[in-house]
């Protein structure tokens, strides 16, 4: 799994790339920590390229949306493929997170 | 001229006479009173008195319509008592007589006596006939015959009783022929019309038993045939069906399929050499002796082998039945197969092409002991279909006299991709309908089709790192394509997997070591069935509460996703501890 990291100017934009699951997962909680930490609030996590995601992936998701909220920024998801915005409606993530058709559009709404 | 005028006004009143014998006994024999009689059954005393009634008037109208020879009456009075007696016993016979005899006694004349006497005497007389025959009516040689007599002893009482006899003689000398002959006459007109009708209702009858033994002979020949489709429904590596068509008259077609053990099925399809209810008692006990020789230990030439000895013995009709029975292990697609003088089934691969099985020797069942059968095998994979048939197929004829043929049967057999047992079964039958074109059935029609599916199964053995699920959900990929599962089911199966298994690794094995986790997946039909099992520590992973979606990002726990999700995927989902495993089941259906 790879993560591609762009700094934009209204927020952090992360084309994950590959499966999100318990083995890949970890890296991309590492990822937001380290962004969050450096004082980053708004992010856009594409997801044109990542074809699939389980529980764990699912999981550092919420904990960037908690921790984000926390210091009001937001988290808006792009590119959600069908099967991975099926999983979403299951979890009842599509009420919790903000979901774009793309990530240009997702950079707007921000 | 007068003796001319008299025989010809003598020859008037004989046509007559007869005229009102036969109008009468065409009447008579259409009553119930007659069916009655005729049945054998009790007649009512209203019937006895009426038959009284009617043979009484007739032994009147006897006398009256008489010619009158020198003084005497020539005439048919004691027919009627007579034919009384014949049909209904002594008693109606005498009522009639008495009838007929008190009228002429009233009458006078020079033989009143003797004539009233013997009229009653003819009744009696057939009435005793009757007792002798115990109600079957007397031949018709043998009225005739007792109606000569009775009028010969007509006449004797005469010569006897009236005085003097010089007197009587010539009366007796004219009258005697022609009595005897139109009483005879008479009797034998009336004969025959009674025993016309008999063979009519005797042809009725037996016209009704072909009818019901047809009847019979069908019913024992589809009560005994599988009918049931699909035959197994817990078996989705075949698909199996069969139709039998009898003709007008039963032929004896067979067939039959049962599963010898878990792993083979044996199917057969056989034609009885005769028709009728012989044929399909010979199918039945065919059919019943396939089953019961056939053993998983033998082979299909043994079973034919051991039922042919069988079947010879005390096989004094000489019929004989054509056979081809096989045996397909079922989880590989190996057919073996032996024949008894039986069409030889076609093998319709999945790509088109049409084989046909290897023609090995075999005579037909029935014929003679100890025949050595042979076997062959062959081998099916999936989407090929094994078509059996009898020759109800290949010698259909239509109005032309053409029969199918061989050559017409494979050529429809040609146009069949991607259809499944049925659609071949009846594929089949249509074409053979289509080309009969309504001229009749002369055999029956039977064709019993097996497609094989192969087993829809993989097995996937893991160790218990989280890194080998990426390689289990590479094999369910290949599983997939290659039973075209549609890739959202694929999707869903793979999430499913992944978060047990996650938790299974993360949590199962709090000591440590090298586990082994085993997934099984089958397609049974249009449900995923898939199993995990592992030796890890008890773990239900059911029994984690559903999470509530429904709440906020704040409140919303971290865990507890995953079995949701797989909950949600799976239409079914059952957990059991065995033998120290955990054993998860899942179902989804795939349409």
């Amino acid at each position: 799994m790879n993560i591609k990291e762009t700094k934009m100017e209204k927020a952090t934009v992360l084309m994950i790339e590959g499966r999100l699951d318990s083995s890949t997962s970890g890296v991309l909680e590492k990822k937001f920590l380290a962004i969050t930490e450096a004082g980053e609030k708004n992010f856009v996590v594409d997801f044109a390229s990542m074809d699939y995601i389980s529980s764990a992936g699912l999981r550092v998701l919420l904990m960037a949306a908690k921790k984000t909220k926390k210091v009001g920024g937001k988290v808006v998801l792009s590119a959600l493929s069908a099967n991975v915005k099926e999983v979403f409606d299951i979890a009842g993530f599509t009420s919790i997170f903000t979901i774009s058709a793309s990530k240009e559009e997702a950079i707007q709404s921000i | 001229m007068k003796n001319i005028d008299s025989i010809l006004e003598l020859f008037i009143n004989l046509v007559k006479n007869m005229s009102v014998v036969i109008v009468l006994a065409y009447v008579l024999t259409r009553t119930q009173a007659y069916s009655a009689i005729m049945q054998k059954k009790e007649i009512t005393l209203n019937q006895r008195l009426g038959l009284i009634l009617i043979f009484g008037i007739f032994s009147i109208y006897g006398t009256v319509s008489g010619i009158n020879i020198m003084g005497a009456i020539a005439n048919v009075r004691d027919l009627g008592p007579a034919i009384a007696g014949l049909i209904g016993g002594p008693l109606v016979g005498i009522g009639a007589g008495l009838i007929g005899g008190i009228h002429r006694y009233t009458l006078g004349g020079i033989t009143y006596i003797p004539c009233s006497i013997s009229t009653v005497i003819a009744g009696l007389a057939g009435g005793l006939i009757y007792q002798y025959r115990k109600g079957e009516f007397v031949s018709i040689t043998g009225a005739v015959v007792f109606m000569a007599l009775m009028e010969a002893f007509h006449m004797g009482l005469a010569l006897v009783i009236v005085k003097p006899f010089s007197q009587i003689l010539p009366i007796i000398q004219s009258v005697s022929l022609p009595m005897i002959f139109t009483n005879a006459l008479g009797m034998g007109i009336f004969a025959f019309i009674i025993h016309n009708l008999m063979r009519e209702r005797e042809t009725q009858r037996t016209k009704e038993l072909i009818e019901s033994e047809l009847t019979i002979a069908r019913e024992i020949q589809m009560s005994i045939v599988p009918k049931i489709f699909p035959a197994f429904p817990g078996r989705p590596e075949f698909d199996l069906f069969a139709i039998l068509e009898p003709a007008k008259e039963v032929g004896g077609d067979l067939y039959d399929f049962f599963l010898m053990d878990d792993n083979h099925l044996c199917f057969t399809v056989g034609d009885v050499s005769g028709k009728g209810v012989p044929a399909s008692l010979f199918m039945a006990v065919t059919k019943t002796l396939i089953k019961a020789k056939a053993d998983i230990r033998l082979g299909p030439d043994e079973i034919l082998y051991q039922v042919n000895n069988e079947l010879c013995e005390d096989n004094e009709s000489g019929m004989f039945v054509t056979e081809f029975l096989g045996i397909l292990t079922i989880s590989t697609g190996d057919i073996v197969f032996s024949n008894g003088g039986h069409n030889i089934p076609y093998l319709l691969r999945k790509n088109g092409e049409l084989e046909v099985l290897a023609k090995i020797p075999g005579m037909a069942l029935g014929v003679v002991e100890d025949y050595p059968y042979v076997c062959a095998d062959v081998q099916i994979r999936e989407g090929d279909s094994l078509i059996m048939f009898t020759d109800g197929i290949t010698e259909a004829m239509n109005q032309d006299g053409e029969l199918f043929s061989e050559e017409r049967l494979e050529n429809a057999l040609r146009g069949l991709e991607g259809r499944n047992a049925r659609d071949e079964v009846n594929h089949i039958l249509q074409s053979t309908r289509q080309f009969v074109n309504g001229a009749n059935q002369s055999d029956d029609i039977t064709i019993l089709v097996i497609q094989y599916l192969g087993k829809k199964e993989m097995e996937y053995r893991l160790k218990n790192e989280l890194k080998e699920i990426q390689a289990l959900t590479a094999a369910i990929e290949l599983f997939a394509e290659t039973h075209k599962i549609p890739d959202q089911t694929v999707f869903h199966m793979n999430l499913s997997l992944d978060e047990l298994l996650t938790n299974t690794i993360s949590y199962g094995f709090p000591e440590g070591g090298e586990h082994e986790i085993l997934v099984r997946i089958a397609l049974q039909g249009e449900t995923l069935v898939i199993e995990t099992y592992d030796d890890g520590q008890i773990f239900n992973p059911l029994e984690k509460a559903d999470p509530d979606t429904g709440l906020d990002i704040e409140e919303r726990p971290i865990g507890g996703l995953g079995i949701h999700l797989v909950r949600k995927m799976m239409d079914e989902i059952e957990y059991r501890r065995e033998s120290n495993q955990n054993i998860l089941v899942m179902k989804k259906q795939i349409r």
